[in-house]
């Protein structure tokens, strides 16, 4: 026995003001989300539907309240008894939906608590509506009592089945956010992103009343051009893990412009993808396969998307952090995917210097290969890439001078583009003298 | 549209009915605000209209204007008072090495639309410096036609691709703005730039927010918007949105106030000045009896509301 105890009871503190920094805010709107995708994953799964287009989430984000509203079939009252209230998810919880996304049991709480201080939770199932309850919680009240409980209230004649949360008493940080509406619009676009498979299964989500609007992943693919394909199990955990990667825009004629930008520079890289839930975005560091052994992240990638999924009926073997905003990389499984992810990347890689022999040619063959669905790809099949001989060397040499902005800009709308690129004006400009001032 | 419909740009009638309404609107708010101690900051040009309109409606003393420096000894020359401070250089670096801890009544007045990116660099900037009681518009062109077409690579991109190039973070979503047409790219961008200017101040952590009311929509050549209103904290709200002119100003709103009057000549203008004031706009059939022809409704509206306003124009031998 030993002489003395250490005490190591939690505060609430803690988990009021701590757990809630480690999250943002959107990350916490997520988590919410989340827990409504489980929910109608759950009654499509026990109702036999196909898919999800039965079901919707209504979010209002405004600076005095915060609610979120689902048709998603509600928490039972034995689930909210003994489970979602708990902080942390507890060894004997049922199973969830096979494939589910909420996994530590800290998402709800983390995320009311970060929203605000005046708290609502009402839930109504259509097995049991006799059942309906409601649980009232002034946090800072909550905060003071000794008991780790949540005193819920009988609904009697519930007029809705699901789940309604609603927060008032807004935290000043949040109620500022909520106040703009670029952050509601960022909110939008995330949603549009992270959540592309939910909404692909027909679930309705809307910010504010208005819908979002599935954002569609896609690659290239012709007679010429086809996105690497692998599908495998996982041998030590069962996960099932599903790697398409290839070309999605257009690589850029001039990587080595420290100003190039395209409209979703952000959108390349690789994604991963943890049961239909996107995970990790456009990722372009050792996180997932650049740096290190392998050739770092250049702008003369731009145009390369790859998405890896996994998915397990228990979330816990899958790599994601309870954010669910990061993976962890360290997870054995993901650790064996990144050789197969590597594979993906390395013709990618190759093709991008082997296209610069012919570049005027590929930048043919690639615009003609549509943008397709990754959805659309099932079958293993090897990548495509358009191959190009080497034409025989030129001796080149490269011009490069300054000139105002001012007169780049005017140049620029002669030649048609006002955004053309400073490289394209010097070779436009360039062609121009050769063509009428160079004789044969 | 007849030639004699087209405007001469260089007069600009819409904007000179627009400088009126604001500067005059803003004179009645200067019970509330002293705004004869404030300092006026603006892109005076070489012309310094708002200048001295400022100077002469709102008694405001101190008054600086950002030139391009190869135009600054031109606009020195310009400058219709000594009390105008011409400051060389773009604005940008104007707003950064400006004194803002005085209040300010600021009018960005740009030419070019959202293509620029000064715009929205700048409007953003002073939000995020700007001290409470100030004020501040940007004048955008919101012709749909400065949206670029292409991409930096020459890529065919839709409007709402390039907007998101050039806005970034403040462009229209395509849920919220579906169809971006010639008719309502102003109000979108507009409501763009407001977002934008409020975001911005509220970023700099210093509480308070932005009231948007100085909100015109006019079409001298292009279509133009002016978005602007006053950063106020809590004490200053309570005095703008009581103030018994803030609430009775038509001209006040958040959505975009059209200016449009119409180009006529002396003569039609005296005939017509002879049937108002009147209740209701001048309607065709009496404008016939008068005149013995008619004018469009809308144009009649436009009269009937700015009559007033009306600048003049003649030439004269100085």
């Amino acid at each position: 026995m030993a002489q003395w105890t250490a005490k190591a009871d939690p505060t609430k503190e803690f988990f009021i003001d701590m757990i809630t920094r480690d999250i943002g805010l959107d990350e916490g709107i997520f988590d919410l989300l989340d827990n409504s995708i489980d929910g109608a994953s759950r009654t499509a799964e026990a109702k036999g539907e196909a898919d999800l287009s039965g079901y919707y989430v209504n979010i209002v984000l405004k600076p005095d309240c915060f609610s979120i509203v689902d048709n998603c079939g509600g928490m039972s009252l034995l689930d909210a008894t003994d489970y979602a209230f708990h902080f942390g998810r507890k060894s004997d919880a049922p199973k969830d939906a096979k494939q589910s996304i909420g996994l530590y049991g800290i998402g709800m709480k983390r995320a009311i608590f970060k929203i605000g201080k005046s708290i609502v939770i009402q839930s109504s199932t259509e097995a049991a509506p006799e059942e309906a309850f409601e649980a009232k919680i002034d946090v800072d009240a909550w905060a003071q009592e000794p008991e780790w409980e949540f005193g819920l209230d009988r609904i009697e004649h519930p007029d809705f089945i699901g789940t309604k949360i609603v927060v008032e008493n807004l935290k000043e940080s949040t109620a500022s956010e909520f106040s703009d509406d670029i952050f509601i619009s960022n909110i939008r676009r995330g949603l549009g992103r992270y959540y592309s498979f939910f909404l692909q299964d027909g679930i309705r989500i809307a910010i504010n009343g208005v819908q979002i609007v599935q954002h569609v992943f896609g690659v290239r693919s012709s007679e010429a051009i086809a996105p690497f394909f692998n599908e495998y199990t996982d041998e030590q955990t069962g996960v099932s893990v599903k790697v398409i990667s290839g070309l999605a825009g257009t690589p850029p004629d001039d990587a080595g412009d420290p100003n190039s930008s395209s409209v979703d520079s952000g959108d390349w890289g690789w994604y991963v993808v943890c049961n239909k839930r996107i995970v990790l975005a456009g990722d372009k560091t050792d996180k997932t396969v650049w740096g290190g052994v392998f050739p770092s992240w250049h702008s003369q990638y731009n145009g390369f998307m790859g998405l890896i999924f996994f998915t397990a009926e228990d979330p816990k073997l899958l790599p994601w952090t309870t954010t669910k905003r990061q993976i962890d990389e360290t997870l054995p499984v993901f650790r064996r995917a990144t050789t197969v992810m590597r594979d993906a990347t390395r013709h990618y890689v190759t093709y991008t210097n082997s296209r610069k022999a012919n570049l005027e040619e590929a930048k043919v063959i690639e615009e003609r290969a549509v943008v397709k669905s990754i959805s659309e790809f099932r079958a293993v099949a090897p990548m495509r890439l358009p191959t190009f001989s080497e034409t025989p060397r030129i001796a080149m040499g490269t011009v490069s001078y300054q000139q105002p902005r001012t007169t780049l800009d005017r140049v620029a709308r002669q030649l048609g583009n006002s955004q053309m690129s400073l490289k394209q004006i010097g070779l436009k400009t360039f062609e121009y003298y050769v063509e009428n001032e160079v004789g044969e | 549209m007849a030639s004699f419909e087209a405007i001469n740009y260089s007069v600009r009638p819409n904007k000179c009915v627009e400088r009126k309404i604001i500067f005059e609107s803003l004179s009645r708010l200067s019970l509330a605000f002293k705004f004869s101690d404030y300092h006026y900051v603006g892109m005076g040009s070489m012309w310094f209209v708002d200048f001295v309109m400022a100077h002469k409606y709102l008694a405001i003393k101190n008054l600086t204007s950002f030139e391009l420096a190869e135009y600054h000894p031109r606009a020195e020359f310009n400058r219709p008072y000594k009390n105008i401070n011409v400051i060389a250089g773009p604005a940008a670096d104007g707003i950064a090495e400006f004194d803002w801890t005085k209040p300010a009544i600021v009018w960005l007045d740009y030419d070019s639309g959202a293509d620029n990116p000064a715009i929205f660099d700048d409007s953003a900037d002073l939000a995020a410096r700007i001290s409470f009681d100030s004020i501040l518009m940007v004048t955008v062109n919101a012709h749909l036609g400065t949206i670029p077409k292409l991409d930096e690579h020459g890529k065919e991109v839709t409007k709402h691709e390039s907007l998101r190039l050039m806005l970034k973070d403040a462009a229209p979503s395509k849920e919220e703005f579906p169809h971006i047409n010639a008719k309502k790219f102003p109000s979108v961008l507009a409501t763009c730039l407001i977002r934008h200017i409020e975001r911005a101040h509220r970023r700099s952590g210093r509480g308070g927010k932005f009231v948007p009311f100085l909100n015109f929509k006019y079409t001298d050549n292009a279509p133009m918007i002016t978005v602007g209103g006053m950063f106020v904290n809590e004490e200053s709200e309570g005095k703008l949105l009581n103030d018994p002119h803030f609430k009775d100003s038509e001209y006040f709103s958040e959505e975009l106030y059209e200016i449009s009057i119409p180009p006529l000549t002396h003569r039609e203008r005296m005939a017509l000045d002879a049937l108002l004031p009147s209740e209701a706009s001048l309607t065709q059939a009496e404008v016939k009896d008068v005149l013995g022809f008619t004018l469009r409704q809308d144009q009649l509206d436009g009269y009937s509301k700015f009559y007033k306003l009306y600048p003049t124009y003649g030439e004269l031998t100085l």
